[in-house]
């Protein structure tokens, strides 16, 4: 029993020390020690580097300090001491103090004095003949290594070597005699100055001693006249009072003399001290440098040691101990009580421990605010092989200054240190430094890298490293390293440290904490359970060999993979726009999700998905994208009815085109709700008027609450008949990428690649009597189908009038206008076309075969009237109305030539011209044939039977239901009541069709006559991202792809391929062995491997991701066990495996789990403004044709680079200047020793291309072949920035900036590109081309003019009024573009979101601005003040020279080329603010650097009235004249009215009749009327 | 194996067999070691290998068996190593699918149930050393080369459900250790000797002896305890959700045979009822028994009765339901095969038919007596109880008239030494306890749901 009792208790004793250990050794630990180990390596590094830095710097410093303290002093300061003391001595005898003489010291002084020179002087030859012989020593000791080369010197080798050895002696002989002389001569100037110290301190003795006195009398002295107060105030007799005062005067003398005393005592010692302070001068500066540089090299090595090994620490982290005091190892966590996590029965505050181990997380590279410390490099990236040049020969071996020879290092020959040990695996061989400009430097190695091959061979250790570099190497021939940088998790810090936890960020770290973005069980401290999420099935295996991960099902957060790390955005960024790149956020902060979201609104997914973004009327949950209320297809509806009145059918027309229009909606509302009250009222009260269908519609015309915002995606098909025939429909249906492969619109059917060929629909002769495949039974129905839907769109066609061309058109219509016209109108902008591959917009369909698709009369007539007028066949459209009106030709003189050319017929005639070879293929008859007649039976017996039982379903189907049960049949079914011989087939086909738009929900995308009550079809996606897995059906799918392999199937109609696929039986699905797990993820590349493993964990990711290749793949092996109807009916959408991944990032960030209210965000007005706009932008393609934002340029420059800017004079009001904070952080350097520029802007284009122009130094531009020079850009400014210290200003000068050597871009940096402006970089060599066919002279640097302008600082420009009415109803403005704005028929709301957009972008003034200039005190103010102000102000407008020479005013055009005149100037007073319009006239360039206006009014300050114009026009500076032309045009409607007078074409009314009027008419107000202002100059 | 490739899988089940295998041959060897030194050996065969005499003995047997078991961890660990699941020892595949589709709930009831009573019946042979250890063995090497299966594997080797595979060993054990002392008494009851437990029938102290002892084991399972904590960390599972609950939704192992009790009684009959049944009859023993010998000694013949009731509730009712439920059955409660995977969407067929119906219906064509709308109470009950009589007839008949006919039949002896009130409560126990045997069989059998079933006042039998 003892022996039970003794092993049990050792196995007790065991098993309590493995727990503690257990539970003491945790994971974090291993990685926060590791950590430490990184922080104490980094300091290290950097102190061995600064060190070395400052190595030479110390060593000259103390060379210096030795230099200085053995030199000579001068006699002359001496003597000025000697002078002192003299002085003071006789001072004092004359004071009758017995002087206590310095003479001892003197004598001291001079003494040492004497022998300092020579001392001096020694030490001095000394170090001269330590020059000498170290120059000597270099020279023999390199003589005798090149003899040891040299065979031919081998004899004289042993002479050379003891030569070069007594060479050496002799030079450390030297070294030490000049030490021992600079220390005997140091001793010297020591015992001097301490002699002088002493006369110092015996004058500061003497200071001391009187001040002392002084503080006794003065005590007493207080004493004294406090007892002279009470003496006084108790009336003691005078003479004690006097005798007070005799004793109070006494004192007062005293300390009089005494202060003297202090004062002489202190000026002598303060003259002895500044002579000491001249002498010592050179070495208490030399001394001041050394301590700094130390106290530098000290903090350094603070930091190392706070993060190095000590006992203490050590203790404290033992078992236990570790209670008391946790030795710096410890859990660190975020504690974010107001962002919860839901645990189903309770919201509970975040623990985010993720710091305990991701420590440097938040830590930035020194001296930048964002810029990480350890950036997080993709392990491709941080695997790397550089080229490191050797010296072109053997490097020779240095002397030292102490007489030490040293052999070349790493260090000396390269630059190159190696640390001892790595920073995380200790025995990774690890650059420590990298000097400066060396050959290491060169080769861009840096501190950190590992080296692990140098020309393939592996290295293990330093010595190896020296073996290659050194020992081994070939002087002058490159050598290649392979490296790996950076470090791995998780001792990264953040990449996007300035978008998060960085402390400048907008996430901080303490605020938004990890997982609310990143997902994972944060209070986790081991890997494995903090639910990391690998991003590939070789990450995940690797994890699981190195960390024991596993994919833990129990935790419902699991991280987010890096792939989809942007879906959490969505949480708080409702808005998705917000998540642009930005002013202050260039890079793009979310650049998959908004593609993911610009996707899902061009393919029109919320059509049948509901994602909605609101919980309530005001609680926003996520992004909201649902379908606007379909007012106007129910407007459109309505309007079939004969029965409405003519107010009603205007109300409806007019909903048709602006449904948002509220009030006509109500009351058409209204009006037919009464009517259908009427017809349920029976017919007591009246008939009604309209049909019973109208009636049920109006339901749909009531308000919504919180309405969705967007359009349908795709086009009405109200009037398709009118545009397409039945060929080609029926195989756009079938197939749409058939006829357009970029087409959104999805393919429906087809989609076969689950159904099996030899599989047997249904047994035989169970309803299968012709032994039918799956595959056959399924293509047979979806001819029907197909077929069905082609004849139902176009027999429901309503009537299209179609437009015709003009009466006025003269010529014939001309393919070759047509193409130029489509190339230079704006087409271009938004939809591509085969000819033109310069550009290719994907916001309209592409062009290029639309000449099969209209290939009849009506399809052309169509075509006419859809480029005429868009919004006439869809009101709903966002293709704008390109103001095609008939163009009337000049000639170069302007006049008319009498030809009237038609732009739309030109453009048809272009467009149905190119050929097409397209042509529908395989489309069946419209007349049916008896097979098919058979399987429209048994298609509608099918779609019957969900409503019926079967039989019966088969027997209506083909009889039709009974009269008798027509009251009980509601909806499509109705379509076959009274079935007979004559309509049997067109009922069928129609009920069959009405069922298939029901299933496959066409009006999801479509307006589709009939179904304006229809519902999204499809699974709500509102919180598809936490959707529960188990709630998914992953039905057969692992079986499927184990079968089917995983390649895209795109092609679908390809039967062979289908057939191929369903008969091969993959190897892959024999290995799987277990049934549940059919392909290995580890077989495929990394992105399909991830989803296929997600596919078999059951994921959601796996499964959208197959749902969105292979829609219907998850009905394999299915299909037999249900109806037809029940199949799967998700189409497929051509989306390449980008886009795909972008859609489920956005999908996947639906969670509908929006934080407390505070981290939502919250944009303020003007951020809120400029993200509706973006919503507008981005709906009507603005971008298009108008740069939005220029290109903007971010790089490193070498300091010296940019010379100052040319100082050109300029308008007082224009001159701006940088403050001193906005200079000082220009010229900083970054820690490549660059300076950080950031320029708005684009490069200059060539005329010719259109690409950005390189340029050489000079400015000469580059040939294409040419490799030898150094490639510049220029680059035009768009924004006044400061640049190395000086202020750039606009329309100047171009910088010059060195090229990026690979593609476009500066060097050393990056180029962010324009937002926009596509259509106008495109047009630029083209208009200037077209241009030049007629006037070869015309200058191509202001074609940019001719161009869609760029909208940068639109909101400053424009006035908002005018703005919101010219997006309404575009105007033509600047006769020179050759381009028009087109009308886009957008609703008021939007045209007021791009008008607040603009203004809040240029941090403008809206709604309302408000001008001065145009208010009537100001007119008044001036016209007393000036009165011929406005005069002299028209005289520089109708001056020849200036305006008008370009520009029309009024009824005036000037003469000239077209593409040289200007806006008409009447009117910019509505269009323009006043103060862009001073600034402008001051200095166009400086706004728009291309623009062709000159500079009218000059301003000199050095001219007579400031420069200006001719004073005969306008007598004033040229700041008057400027702003003299400025309110003439701001009130050029005011001044013209008062040129002319109502006053007499008004007759006089008889006083019958009109008296009464007369009299109630108000008072006219003086300032009303122009004839009682009191400027008579104006008339 | 979600999210686990085989290979990994192979990895994994090999870093647990390896050991496994070696502890078994360790186990066997030790066992060879036993039998080598103990002083009688039974030779099953002599020869000579030259001229040395050799006795084939049973240590050189279990020699063969650890070594049998090396070769089978060296396999287990080479094939792990190369992460080739298929080169593990293991079943056939159609091995496998042969035991899934065999066993169904009534296969394993029954089996249990007939496998109980042959080892009752043969229970000399089978409480032999060699036959037991033989049986110990295969029921190692059964486990072992279930394991490869990933199926089998996440049934068995999930943390919860370790202790449930460890307690079937367990229990073979002690009862082996129990019915073989029983085996020995009997026998020398038989032979005219006291039991074996009266032969060293020495005294000894408390203090010492048996706190001391009660001491070691208090270490031994304060050790065992903390290995198990280190070594099989306790799931952590997700957030309780009211909208997603586990599935199976499983009670504490202990309570899976009440669980299991649910499949075939109503929540109120198998939660309430049987419960309080079971925990009144245990307390009941005492008062009930009125069979003064085995006091103190293992036996089965002198208490054929207290043993077969005891056996048949403890390890037939009770410990059979836990593993049927722990191990077998999975999502939706439905039956799974031990090779099977747990898929959440295999549907089971579950029509089942109340004797009313039976008679109603399918006897007397005609539909079930239903109250008009808008009758009294009085009424509907009167309905109800035309409609269930039957059943309720069976009932009453069940638990009232079975006692007494008991009484002059089976029980007579019963009856006769107990008297009344004692008598009855053991028939009534008896009667509850039988129920649940007789209710699966009927189900079984009839399809049949509830004998009474009246789910207007939530009574169901």
């Amino acid at each position: 029993m003892h022996v039970v009792f003794g092993v049990s208790s050792l196995i007790m004793l065991i098993s309590t020390v493995w727990m503690l250990e257990k539970d003491h050794n945790r994971e974090w630990r291993r990685w926060q020690m590791k950590d430490r180990g990184k922080e104490r390596w980094q300091h290290a590094s950097r102190l061995a580097e600064t060190s070395a830095q400052s190595h030479a710097a110390l060593k000259g410093l103390k060379r210096q300090l030795a230099e200085a303290s053995s030199s000579r002093i001068d006699h002359a300061l001496i003597q000025q001491v000697k002078d002192f003391v003299q002085a003071e001595d006789a001072r004092l005898a004359g004071q009758g103090a017995p002087p206590k003489s310095a003479e001892a010291s003197l004598a001291t002084i001079e003494k040492e004095l004497a022998d300092l020179e020579p001392l001096a002087d020694e030490a001095a030859a000394a170090r001269e003949a330590v020059t000498a012989a170290k120059k000597s020593a270099h020279d023999a000791v390199n003589t005798k290594l090149a003899a040891q080369k040299d065979p031919a010197q081998r004899d004289a080798l042993p002479k050379l070597t003891q030569d070069s050895k007594s060479r050496l002696h002799e030079l450390q002989q030297k070294v030490q005699q000049r030490d021992k002389a600079e220390q005997n001569a140091g001793r010297g100037r020591k015992q001097l100055l301490a002699a002088m110290n002493k006369i110092i301190g015996e004058a500061k003795r003497r200071e001391d001693a009187f001040t002392v006195q002084k503080k006794f009398v003065a005590a007493d002295h207080t004493a004294r006249v406090s007892e002279h107060g009470i003496a006084v105030g108790e009336g003691l007799p005078a003479e004690q009072i006097d005798k007070i005062q005799v004793e109070i005067d006494s004192l007062a003398q005293k300390m009089t003399d005494l202060d003297d005393q202090v004062g002489n005592a202190k000026d002598y010692r303060v003259r002895v001290e500044t002579v000491r302070r001249e002498i010592e001068k050179g070495t208490t500066e030399i001394e001041k440098e050394l301590a700094a540089v130390q106290a530098e090299l000290n903090r350094i090595a603070d930091n190392r040691d706070k993060n190095s090994w000590n006992v203490g620490e050590w203790l404290a982290r033992r078992p236990i101990l570790n209670a008391l005091y946790d030795g710096n190892i410890r859990i660190e966590q975020t504690w974010l009580p107001d962002i919860k996590i839901n645990y189903n029965f309770s919201e509970v505050p975040r623990y985010d421990r993720c710091i305990t181990c991701h420590r440097s997380i938040d830590k930035t590279a020194p001296g930048s605010p964002v810029e990480p410390a350890f950036p997080a490099l993709k392990d491709k990236q941080r695997q790397r092989v550089v080229e490191l040049a050797t010296p072109s020969k053997e490097p020779e071996i240095a002397v030292s200054d102490e007489g030490v020879v040293q052999v070349p290092t790493l260090e000396s020959v390269y630059g190159l240190t190696i640390a001892g040990s790595g920073q995380i695996d200790h025995y990774a061989v690890t650059v420590q430094y990298v000097t400066a400009k060396s050959l290491a430097a060169a080769a861009g190695l840096q501190l950190g890298d590992i080296i692990r091959e140098i020309n393939g061979g592996r290295v293990y250790s330093n010595d190896d490293v020296e073996q290659y570099l050194l020992d081994n190497a070939h002087w002058g021939e490159s050598l290649k390293l392979t490296i790996r940088r950076g470090l791995g998790s998780p001792y990264t810090s953040h990449p996007r440290l300035d978008l998060y936890v960085g402390s400048m960020s907008p996430h901080k770290k303490n605020d938004m904490g990890c997982t609310i973005c990143h997902d994972g069980q944060g209070s986790a401290t081991d890997f494995k359970w903090a639910s990391h999420t690998p991003d590939n099935p070789k990450e995940a295996d690797e994890w699981s060999k190195k960390h024991g991960w596993f994919d833990n099902h129990h935790w419902i957060f699991p991280m987010t993979p890096d792939r989809f790390i942007e879906s959490n955005c969505l949480k708080c960024h409702h808005e998705v726009a917000e998540l642009e790149p930005s002013e202050r956020f260039p890079e793009p902060p979310a650049p998959k999700l908004v593609k993911g979201y610009h996707l899902i609104r061009q393919y029109g997914c919320f059509g049948c998905h509901d994602v909605n973004g609101y919980d309530g009327p005001t609680k926003r949950i996520g992004p909201d994208m649902r379908l606007e209320p379909n007012y106007h297809e129910v407007a459109a509806a309505v309007l079939r009815d004969n029965g409405l009145t003519d107010d009603e059918r205007e109300s409806a027309a007019t909903l048709v085109h602006s449904p948002e229009v509220n009030s006509i909606r109500h009351e058409l509302y209204q009006a037919i709700r009464r009517d259908a009250e009427l017809a349920e009222a029976g017919n007591a009260d009246g008939q009604p008027r309209l049909s019973a269908a109208s009636h049920k519609l109006a339901d749909l015309l009531k308000d919504v609450e919180t309405p969705g915002r967007l359009r349908k995606a795709g086009p009405s098909l109200r009037y398709i008949a009118s545009k397409v025939q039945y060929p080609w429909l029926y195989s756009w249906i079938r197939k749409p990428s058939d006829f357009r492969s970029s087409t959104r619109m999805p393919q429906f059917f087809g989609l076969h690649e689950h159904l099996e060929k030899h599989i047997k629909a249904f047994p035989d002769g169970q309803g299968n009597p012709a032994g039918l495949t799956e595959l056959e039974y399924t293509r047979r129905f979806e001819r029907i189908e197909i077929l069905a839907l082609a004849r139902f769109l176009l027999n429901n066609s309503s009537k299209f009038d179609y437009l015709n061309p003009p009466a006025e058109v003269t010529t014939e219509p001309s393919p070759e206008r047509g193409k130029w016209l489509f190339e230079s109108r704006g087409c271009l902008a938004c939809h591509s076309h085969r000819e033109f591959p310069g550009i290719a917009s994907t916001q309209g369909p592409n062009l290029s075969e639309v000449s099969a698709k209209f290939d009849s009369e009506s399809g052309r007539r169509w075509l006419y009237s859809w480029i005429k007028q868009p919004h006439r066949y869809h009101p709903r459209t966002v293709m704008p109305d390109l103001y095609l009106n008939p163009i009337v030709e000049t000639d170069p003189t302007g006049q008319p030539t009498g030809v009237v050319t038609d732009p739309v017929a030109d453009l048809v005639a272009y467009l149905m011209g190119v050929p097409s070879d397209w042509k529908p293929h395989d489309v069946p008859a419209e007349t049916l044939t008896a097979d098919e007649k058979l399987a429209l039976k048994d298609l509608a017996a099918e779609w019957l039977s969900a409503s019926f039982p079967r039989k019966r379903a088969e027997r209506y189907a083909n009889e039709g239901i009974p009269a008798a049960q027509a009251a009980n049949i509601k909806g499509d079914e109705r379509m076959l009541v009274d079935l007979n011989d004559e309509n049997r087939v067109a009922k069928q086909l129609d009920y069959v069709a009405r069922r298939s738009i029901s299933r496959y929900g066409c009006f999801g995308c479509h307006d589709v006559p009939g179904q304006e009550a229809a519902k999204p079809i499809g699974t709500a996606l509102t919180e598809w991202g936490r959707k529960e897995p188990s709630k998914l059906a992953f039905e057969n799918i692992t079986k499927f792809l184990s079968t089917h392999g995983v390649d895209d199937v795109t092609e679908q109609l390809d039967e062979q391929a289908v057939n191929e696929h369903a008969g091969e039986d993959h190897a892959s699905g024999a290995h799987a062995g277990n049934g549940h797990h059919g392909v290995d993820p580890l077989d495929y590349d990394d992105d399909t491997g991830y989803y296929l493993q997600a596919l078999n964990g059951h994921h959601r990711q796996g499964f959208i991701w197959q749902k969105l290749r292979q829609p219907r793949s998850y009905d394999y092996q299915k299909t037999r066990n249900k109806r037809y109807d029940e199949r799967l009916r998700m189409p497929l959408f051509p989306l390449d495996i980008e886009e795909r991944e972008a859609v489920i990032t956005f999908v996947l960030g639906l969670v509908n789990e929006a934080p407390a209210e505070k981290f939502v965000y919250l944009p303020d007005i003007r951020q809120e403004a400029i993200m509706q706009g973006r919503h507008v932008l981005h709906k009507y393609n603005c971008g298009g044709c108008h740069v939005l934002d220029m290109e903007r340029w971010q790089f490193g420059i070498e300091p010296d680079w940019f010379e100052e800017p040319p100082i050109k004079p300029e308008f007082p009001f224009l001159h701006s200047e940088p403050s001193g904070e906005e200079i000082a952080k220009s010229l900083e350097l970054d820690h490549r020793g660059l300076l950080n520029v950031t320029l708005h802007g684009m490069p200059v284009m060539s005329e010719e291309t259109g690409q950005p122009n390189l340029v050489d130094e000079d400015g000469v531009p580059i040939e294409p072949d040419d490799d030898e020079s150094e490639p510049f850009y220029e680059f035009t400014l768009y924004r006044n920035t400061v640049v190395a210290g000086y202020e750039r200003k606009v329309g100047v000068q171009n910088l010059l900036i060195p090229a990026a050597h690979a593609g476009g871009g500066p060097k050393n940096g990056r180029e962010f590109p324009a937002n926009g402006g596509d259509l106008a970089r495109y047009l630029f060599p083209r208009v200037i081309a077209q241009e030049h066919k007629t006037n070869p002279q015309a200058k191509g640097s202001e074609a940019w003019g001719w161009l869609p302008p760029p909208l940068i600082g639109e909101g400053k420009k424009v006035r908002t009024e005018w703005l919101h009415g010219f997006l309404m109803d575009p105007t033509a403005i600047r006769p020179a573009v050759v381009l028009r704005m087109p009308n886009f028929h957008m609703s008021s709301d939007e045209a007021s979101a791009l008008v607040n957009y603009f203004a809040a972008k240029d941090n403008a003034d809206w709604p309302y601005e408000y001008s001065e200039r145009r208010r009537d005190a100001y007119l008044t103010q001036l016209d007393q003040a000036h009165p011929e102000w406005m005069d002299n102000a028209m005289k520089i407008l109708t001056d020849s020279n200036y305006c008008t020479k370009c520009h029309a005013v009024g009824d005036f055009f000037p003469k000239g080329a077209i593409k040289t005149q200007g806006p008409q100037l009447a009117n910019v007073y509505q269009r323009l603010r006043p103060t862009y319009m001073r600034n402008w006239t001051a200095s166009p360039s400086h706004i728009l650097p291309y623009t062709g206006m000159p500079v009218n009014i000059p301003f000199d300050p050095n001219a007579p009235h400031l420069g200006g114009v001719n004073q005969a026009l306008f007598p004033g500076t040229s700041v008057d004249q400027l702003d003299g032309l400025v309110d003439l045009l701001m009130n050029y409607d005011d001044y013209t009215a008062r040129q002319t007078t109502i006053k007499s074409m008004v007759k006089e009314s008889s006083p019958a009749e009109g008296g009464e009027q007369a009299a109630e008419a108000p008072e006219p107000r003086p300032d009303q009327s122009a004839s009682d202002l009191p400027a008579p100059a104006l008339r | 194996m979600h999210g686990v490739s085989p290979e990994q899988f192979a990895v994994q089940v090999a870093i647990f067999l390896g050991p496994y295998y070696i502890a078994l041959a360790l186990m066997n060897s030790v066992m060879a070691f036993y039998l080598w030194k103990k002083p009688e050996q039974h030779a099953i065969c002599r020869f000579k290998l030259g001229s040395v005499p050799l006795a084939v003995t049973s240590a050189w047997v279990w020699l063969v068996v650890a070594s049998l078991y090396v070769l089978l961890a060296a396999a287990t660990v080479g094939a792990g190593n190369g992460g080739n699941l298929s080169l593990i020892p293991q079943f056939p595949h159609w091995f496998c699918e042969f035991v899934n589709q065999s066993t169904g709930p009534v296969i394993y009831t029954l089996g249990t149930t007939a496998v109980l009573v042959v080892l009752y019946f043969f229970r000399a042979f089978f409480v032999k050393p060699l036959v037991a250890w033989t049986i110990w063995n295969l029921m190692f090497l059964f486990l072992g080369l279930s394991m490869p299966d990933s199926d089998f594997y996440a049934i068995v080797a999930k943390p919860d459900n370790v202790p449930i595979v460890a307690m079937v060993f367990l229990l073979a054990f002690f009862n082996w250790v129990a019915t073989a002392q029983s085996v020995v008494n009997d026998r020398r009851k038989e032979e005219g000797l006291p039991p074996v437990e009266k032969e060293n029938d020495e005294k000894i102290l408390v203090w010492p002896d048996l706190v001391y002892t009660e001491m070691v084991c208090m270490i031994a399972l304060t050790a065992v305890l903390i290995l198990w904590a280190i070594l099989l960390q306790a799931p952590l599972e997700e957030p309780a959700s009211s909208v997603n609950t586990p599935n199976p939704s499983k009670a504490p192992w202990y309570f899976l045979g009440l669980q299991e009790m649910l499949v075939y009684y109503d929540p109120w009959m198998a939660g309430v009822v049987l419960p309080t049944f079971i925990i009144v009859g245990l307390m009941a023993i005492p008062y009930i028994d009125f069979n003064k010998s085995g006091s103190g000694y293992y036996t089965i013949k002198e208490r054929k009765f207290a043993y077969l009731i005891f056996q048949l509730g403890f390890l037939e009712l009770w410990v059979t339901l836990i593993v049927l439920g722990t191990l077998l059955r999975g999502p939706n409660w439905n039956f799974f095969g031990p090779y099977e995977f747990w898929d959440a969407h295999k549907v089971q067929a579950l029509n089942n038919v109340n004797v009313s119906e039976y008679f109603w219906q399918w006897l007397l064509g005609m539909s079930l007596p239903r109250a008009p709308v808008g009758s009294g109470q009085g009424v509907a009950v009167g309905y109800i109880l035309a409609r269930e009589w039957l059943g309720i007839l069976l009932v009453l008949g069940y638990f009232i008239a079975l006692p007494p006919i008991m009484a002059v039949t089976v029980l007579r002896g019963f009856y006769k030494r107990m008297g009344f009130v004692r008598y009855m409560t053991l028939a009534m126990l008896i009667l509850f306890m039988a129920s649940l045997p007789l209710k699966m069989v009927l189900r079984w059998t009839f399809n049949l749901k509830y004998i009474v079933a009246i789910p207007e006042y939530f009574l169901n039998f």
